[in-house]
C-alpha cells in the first residue's frame, strides 16, 4: 500500500461502502463520477474523499453481489459504467443502517458521558 | 452462500484478470472525461480541467492498485507470481533445472517399467484362475533331475498319484502333440494340446467365441470336441466367428470346434485343445496317454505335505515297478511360474534391486543439487529477509519452486515410463523369454510411489535453505558460530550423499560390465560350423492312407534335388535338427564291450551333404554317400567327442554301435546297430553355453516321415529365398505343410542371445544413466565446494600460487569421494554379483578385468566432472573474488 499517497482527509475506515449504497439506493443507477460528483454535493464542505477510493468501494460491494456494474451511454453520449443496487443490496444496506445507528447511539452515548 | 459466490467470483476474475484490467482502464478514462467535461462546462481552459480532473481522481495507477487489492485473493495472486518468479529462476538456471527434471525422470521411470516387468513376468503371469495354487508335479533322482520325463507321466501312473492323494482340489492333464489338418486350402501342421475334459474349469478363463468343453464332452458316444487358441484363430481363419461349429479333420479323423479362446490363454501354447479324458488303458507311447500332472493345491495345503503324500504313493509303485523309479527319487511340488520363469526370476529381482538403486540415486542427485543451489541463493535469501519479506513467504517461494521441479520430473517420468513399457513390450520376445501368456502393461501403483518418492524428495531438500536461514537466525541472536556448524553439517551431507552415489552407480555398472562380458564371450563362442547363411525349413508330412516307406523318402530326396538347384542356394541337406540345437538322445552300446552306464549319444539323421551344408571338416574315413541314403544303410559317422569318450582304447572306424532308441521310435528300427565309417569334427550341439556331446550322424530314412526340415546354405542373406522354396516344396507335393521358414541365426538369437541380450540391455542403461546421475552429483558438490573456496583460491592465485597446485586441490577433494564410493561399490558388489551368477556364462562374478574397466570409467568420469569447476576456480579473477564476499 502506498504510503506517500494518503487522501486528504480520511473517510472513517468502513463507512464508504455504507456511503456508496446509500446513495446508489436514493439516486438510482449511477456512474463512479455521478456518485463523487453527489457525493460532493451532498456534503457541507467538498467531500474528504480521493474519488479514486471509491473504486475500490465499488468493486467491493460488487463482489458480495450488493451492487451490478453494467456499461450504458451517458446523456453527454459518452461510455460509462453504472452501479445499480441489487435487491441483495438493499436488504444489506437496511441491516448496515442499524448497526450503524447502534455504533454512533453507543458512541454518543460514551463520548458525551465521559466527556 | 455469498462468501461462496464471492470466492467464485473472485476465481473467476483471477482468471480473467485481463479483462477486469481492461475494464478498469476505460472506467477511469470515462470517469476522468466525464470530470473534464465538467470542469471545462464551469469555465475552466481545457488543459487546466484535464489536470484538475485527474488531481481530483488522485493517481490513476494508485486507484487501480486499491481496486485490484479489493478485487483479488491476495494469497492466490502471490501464488500466481511465485510460480511466475520460480519459472524464470529455473528458466534462467537451465542446466540445473535439466538435470534436476531428467534426474527425476529416469528415477521414476526407470523403477516404474521393471516393476511392471517383475510383476506382470513373475509375480503374475497368467490369467489362469488360482494361480497362486498352480504347480507343477515333479519326479525327480538324487541329483535333482526330472525322471522320465517328468512332470509327464504314464496315464496309469498318473492317475496313480491323482487318486490315492487328497492335497489337490482339482488336477489336469495335459500334453503337446502335432496334427496335420488337411483341407482344401493345403495342410497345416497345428500344436494340438490333448487335455482332459476338466481343463478348462481347471483354468477358470471363458471363451471368447462359443463355449468351452466339460464333462459333458467326454461321456461315452459324445462327439470329439476341441477348442481354438486365439492366435491359430487369427491365423487360420482370419478371426471368422463362423469356425465355431466346424469341423476339422485332424489327422484323418473329425474334431468339431466348440470354441475360440481369448489373448493370453496360452497354456501349452496349442493351437487347438482336444477334449481328451485320460484311461488307464492309454498307450503310454503317444503323447494323449502321457500328460503333463498339474493341479490346484487344496487351500491350507502346503507343497511339502503334497509332497510327502506323492512320495507314499512312489514307494508304492516302485515295488511295483523298480525300473521306474531310480534310488532316492522324490516328489518336487514347485508353482508353475516357478517352472516356466526358472532362473530368469534371478535376473529380474536383480534388475528391480538396480532399478531402486537407480531411484534412490535420482533422489540423493536432486536433493544434492537442491543443497548446492541452497548455498548459492542464501545471498538472495538473506537480502530478501532483511528488506522484509517474511519467512513464511520465502518458505512458499522455495516450495513453489521444488514443486515445479518435482512437476517437471513427475511428467518427464510418466512420459518415460509409458514409453519405456511399450518399447520394452516390443522388444522382449514374449514366448522367448518370458511365458507366452505374459502382457506387459504399466503398474500404476509403483508409478504413484516413484512419483510420491521422488516428489517428497524434492520438496524436503528444497526447503532447506529456508530451514537453513532460520537456523542461522537463532544463532545470530545466541552469538554462537552456528553458521560454520551448520556449513559443516551439511557440506558432510552432501558428501555422504555422493560417496553413496558413487558406491551404488559402481554396483550397477559391475553388474553391467559382467553380463556385457559374458555375453560378447557368448557371441563370439566358436560353435564349430559358420551359422550365416543358412535357411531351415522345417515340413511336415502327413500320414498317409497306404505309407510305403518310399514314398516319403522320394519325397524328400527329389524336392531337395530341386531345392538344390534355386540360383543363390549353394547346398543343401535333409536333417532332424541344426547346431548348436539338440536332437533325440540314446544309450549306446558297442557289441562285444561291457556297457559304459548311461552312456549316451545324440543322434542327427540327415542326408549326405549336411556336414558339407554345416561346413565341419571330416577328420578320418569316409562320409554318408548318396547311396548310404538312399538304401538306408547301417552305417553312420560320430563326432570327435563320441570317438574320444567310447573308443579312448580303440580305432572307431569299421566298429559297430548300437542304439537302443531307434527300436521305440513311432517307426520302429529292428536291428539298431551301425558301422561307424566316419569321424567329424565337434559342433556345438547342447546349446553354444555347453561341451559338445556324444553325436551320432545316421541316414535320415531312419527317422520316420516326420520332423524333417531342408536346410539350404545360400551365396548371400538367406530370408529371400524362402518364397520360392515355399513354392517348389508344394510343386513337389501339395499336402505337405511347410513350416515357417526362418534362418538358423534367427533360431539361434531367439533361443540362446534373447535373454542375455535383455539382461545386458537394461543393466546397461541402468549403468550408464548411473554414471550419468554420478557425473552430475560430483559436479554439483564440486561447484559448491569451488564457490565456497573463491576468496581462499583467489588469495592464493594472488600470492603466486600455481594454478596446476589449485586444480590439483579441487580435484583431490572430488576424488576423494569417489574413491571412498568406489571402495564401498566394490564391496558391495562382492555380494550383489552372486545373484547375477545365473546369468553368466565363463565369466566369473569377481572378473578383474570388469572390475578394473569400471574403476577406471568412474575415476575418469569422477575426474572430468572435478575438472570443470576447477578450471572455473583458476580463471577467477582475484580482485573480482575477494571482492565477491
Amino acid at each position: 500500500m502506498a504510503s506517500s499517497e494518503r487522501p486528504r482527509v480520511e473517510v472513517l475506515q468502513g463507512t464508504l461502502d455504507l456511503i456508496v449504497l446509500r446513495a446508489l439506493s436514493t439516486m438510482g443507477p449511477q456512474h463512479a463520477y455521478g456518485l463523487a460528483a453527489r457525493l460532493e454535493q451532498i456534503a457541507d464542505h467538498p467531500f474528504p474523499l480521493n474519488q479514486g477510493t471509491l473504486y475500490a468501494a465499488l468493486v467491493r460491494l460488487d463482489q458480495r453481489g450488493w451492487i451490478k456494474g453494467r456499461w450504458q451511454r451517458t446523456e453527454s453520449a459518452r461510455d460509462a459504467k453504472y452501479y445499480a443496487i441489487t435487491a441483495a443490496g438493499t436488504r444489506a444496506l437496511g441491516k448496515q443502517t442499524e448497526r450503524w445507528r447502534r455504533l454512533v447511539g453507543f458512541l454518543d452515548k460514551l463520548l458525551i458521558d465521559e466527556a | 452462500m455469498s462468501a461462496l459466490r464471492r470466492f467464485l467470483l473472485r476465481l473467476y476474475r483471477l482468471f480473467r484478470r485481463a479483462d477486469a484490467e481492461r475494464d478498469l482502464s476505460s472506467e477511469i478514462q470515462s470517469h476522468l472525461a466525464l470530470m473534464e467535461e465538467e470542469f471545462r462546462r464551469r469555465g475552466m481552459a481545457p488543459a487546466d480541467a484535464a489536470r484538475a480532473a485527474r488531481l481530483t481522481l488522485g493517481g490513476v495507477d494508485q486507484v487501480k492498485e486499491q481496486q485490484r487489492d479489493a478485487r483479488s485473493f491476495l494469497w492466490m495472486e502471490d501464488l500466481r507470481r511465485d510460480v511466475g518468479y520460480g519459472v524464470r529462476t529455473l528458466t534462467r538456471t537451465r542446466g540445473f533445472t535439466i538435470a534436476a527434471i531428467v534426474t527425476l525422470a529416469v528415477g521414476i521411470g526407470a523403477v516404474t517399467i521393471i516393476y511392471s516387468v517383475v510383476r506382470n513376468i513373475v509375480l503374475d503371469p497368467f490369467p489362469y484362475s488360482r494361480s497362486d495354487r498352480l504347480v507343477n508335479v515333479v519326479l525327480r533322482d538324487e541329483s535333482g533331475r526330472p525322471v522320465r520325463n517328468a512332470p509327464y507321466y504314464a496315464a496309469s501312473e498318473f492317475l496313480d498319484y491323482q487318486e490315492q492323494t487328497n492335497a489337490f482340489e482339482d488336477v489336469v492333464g495335459t500334453s503337446r502333440d502335432a496334427a496335420y489338418w488337411v483341407s482344401d486350402a493345403g495342410t497345416e501342421r497345428l500344436d494340438i494340446a490333448w487335455m482332459t475334459p476338466n481343463g478348462f474349469d481347471f483354468l477358470g478363463v471363458p471363451p471368447l467365441a462359443g463355449r468351452v468343453f466339460g464333462a459333458a464332452d467326454a461321456a461315452a458316444g459324445a462327439p470329439p470336441v476341441a477348442v481354438m487358441g486365439y492366435r491359430a484363430w487369427i491365423r487360420l481363419f482370419g478371426a471368422d466367428p463362423s469356425v465355431v461349429g466346424r469341423t476339422l479333420m485332424l489327422d484323418g479323423k473329425p474334431w468339431t470346434v466348440v470354441g475360440v479362446m481369448p489373448p493370453r490363454f496360452e497354456w501349452n501354447i496349442a493351437d487347438l485343445w482336444l477334449c481328451a479324458p485320460l484311461t488307464r488303458g492309454d498307450d503310454p507311447r503317444s503323447p494323449r496317454g502321457f500328460r503333463a500332472f498339474q493341479a490346484h493345491l487344496r487351500p491350507g495345503v502346503t507343497p511339502e505335505e503334497a509332497e510327502s503324500q506323492l512320495n507314499v504313493v512312489a514307494a508304492r509303485r516302485a515295488a511295483a515297478f523298480p525300473n521306474d523309479y531310480p534310488p532316492r527319487s522324490h516328489f518336487d511340488v514347485l508353482a508353475v511360474v516357478d517352472w516356466v520363469v526358472g532362473p530368469f526370476r534371478a535376473v529380474l529381482y536383480t534388475l528391480f534391486g538396480a532399478v531402486s538403486l537407480l531411484l534412490v540415486i535420482a533422489c540423493c542427485n536432486v536433493a544434492n543439487m537442491l543443497l548446492a543451489r541452497a548455498t548459492i541463493r542464501e545471498r538472495e535469501i538473506s537480502i530478501r529477509l532483511a528488506i522484509g519479506a517474511s519467512r513464511g513467504r520465502i518458505v512458499r517461494q522455495l516450495l513453489v519452486e521444488s514443486a515445479l521441479l518435482a512437476t517437471g520430473g513427475l511428467v518427464a517420468g510418466c512420459a518415460l515410463a509409458f514409453w519405456g513399457t511399450g518399447a520394452l513390450r516390443r522388444f522382449m520376445g514374449i514366448g522367448a523369454i518370458a511365458p507366452w501368456e505374459t502382457e506387459v502393461r504399466l503398474d500404476q501403483p509403483v508409478l504413484i510411489f516413484a512419483a510420491i518418492a521422488a516428489a517428497v524428495a524434492t520438496m524436503t531438500f528444497g526447503l532447506y535453505p529456508a530451514l537453513q536461514s532460520v537456523r542461522r537466525d537463532i544463532a545470530a541472536r545466541v552469538g554462537t558460530s552456528a553458521r560454520s556448524t551448520g556449513l559443516r553439517q551439511q557440506k558432510r551431507m552432501r558428501s555422504s550423499l555422493v560417496v553413496a552415489q558413487v558406491a551404488l552407480s559402481v554396483v550397477l555398472l559391475l553388474g553391467a560390465g559382467l553380463l556385457m562380458r559374458s555375453f560378447v564371450k557368448l557371441v563370439g563362442v566358436d560353435l564349430g560350423f559358420d551359422p550365416s547363411n543358412l535357411l531351415v525349413v522345417p515340413v511336415g508330412y502327413p500320414p498317409r492312407q497306404n505309407p510305403s516307406a518310399d514314398a516319403y523318402a522320394r519325397f524328400y530326396r527329389e524336392t531337395l534335388e530341386q531345392l538344390r538347384t534355386i540360383p543363390g542356394v549353394r547346398t543343401g541337406a535333409i536333417t532332424n535338427a541344426t547346431p548348436p540345437f539338440g536332437s533325440v538322445s540314446s544309450p549306446i552300446e558297442r557289441p562285444g564291450v561291457a556297457a559304459q552306464p548311461q552312456a549316451s549319444a545324440m543322434l542327427v539323421f540327415c542326408s549326405e551333404g549336411w556336414i558339407d551344408t554345416l561346413g565341419v571338416p571330416l577328420i578320418r574315413g569316409r562320409q554318408l554317400s548318396a547311396l548310404d541314403v538312399e538304401q538306408s544303410h547301417h552305417v553312420a559317422l560320430v563326432n570327435q567327442t563320441l570317438a574320444k569318450r567310447y573308443f579312448s582304447d580303440s580305432e572307431p572306424l569299421g566298429r559297430t554301435i548300437r542304439l537302443p532308441r531307434l527300436t521305440t521310435l513311432p517307426i520302429p528300427v529292428p536291428d539298431p546297430t551301425f558301422e561307424i565309417v566316419g569321424i567329424v569334427r565337434d559342433v556345438a550341439n547342447a546349446g553354444p553355453r555347453d561341451p559338445t556331446l556324444p553325436q551320432v550322424y545316421l541316414p535320415f530314412g531312419f527317422r520316420g516321415p516326420s520332423g524333417l526340415m531342408f536346410v539350404l546354405r545360400t551365396s548371400t542373406e538367406p530370408r529371400p529365398l524362402a518364397a520360392v522354396v515355399r513354392e517348389r516344396i508344394h510343386a513337389a507335393d501339395r499336402r505337405v505343410a511347410i513350416l515357417e521358414p526362418s534362418t538358423l541365426e534367427e533360431g539361434m538369437k531367439r533361443a540362446f542371445y534373447t535373454r542375455p541380450r535383455f539382461s545386458l540391455l537394461i543393466l546397461g542403461i541402468f549403468a550408464s544413466a548411473g554414471i550419468l546421475l554420478v557425473a552430475f552429483g560430483v559436479y554439483g558438490v564440486l561447484a559448491y565446494t569451488v564457490s565456497e573456496q573463491t576468496r581462499e583460491i583467489a588469495i592464493r592465485v594472488a600470492l603466486g600460487g600455481e594454478r596446476g597446485h589449485v586444480i590439483g586441490m579441487v580435484v583431490r577433494v572430488g576424488l576423494q569421494l569417489v574413491g571412498i564410493g568406489l571402495l564401498i561399490g566394490v564391496g558391495a558388489s562382492l555380494f550383489t554379483n552372486r545373484l547375477l551368477a545365473s546369468e553368466l556364462w565363463n565369466t566369473s562374478p569377481t572378473d578383474p578385468a570388469v572390475f578394473a574397466g569400471t574403476a577406471s570409467i568412474i575415476v575418469a568420469i569422477g575426474a572430468l566432472a572435478c575438472w570443470i569447476p576447477a578450471r572455473r576456480a583458476v580463471r577467477i579473477e582475484p580482485a573480482v573474488a575477494l571482492r565477491h564476499e
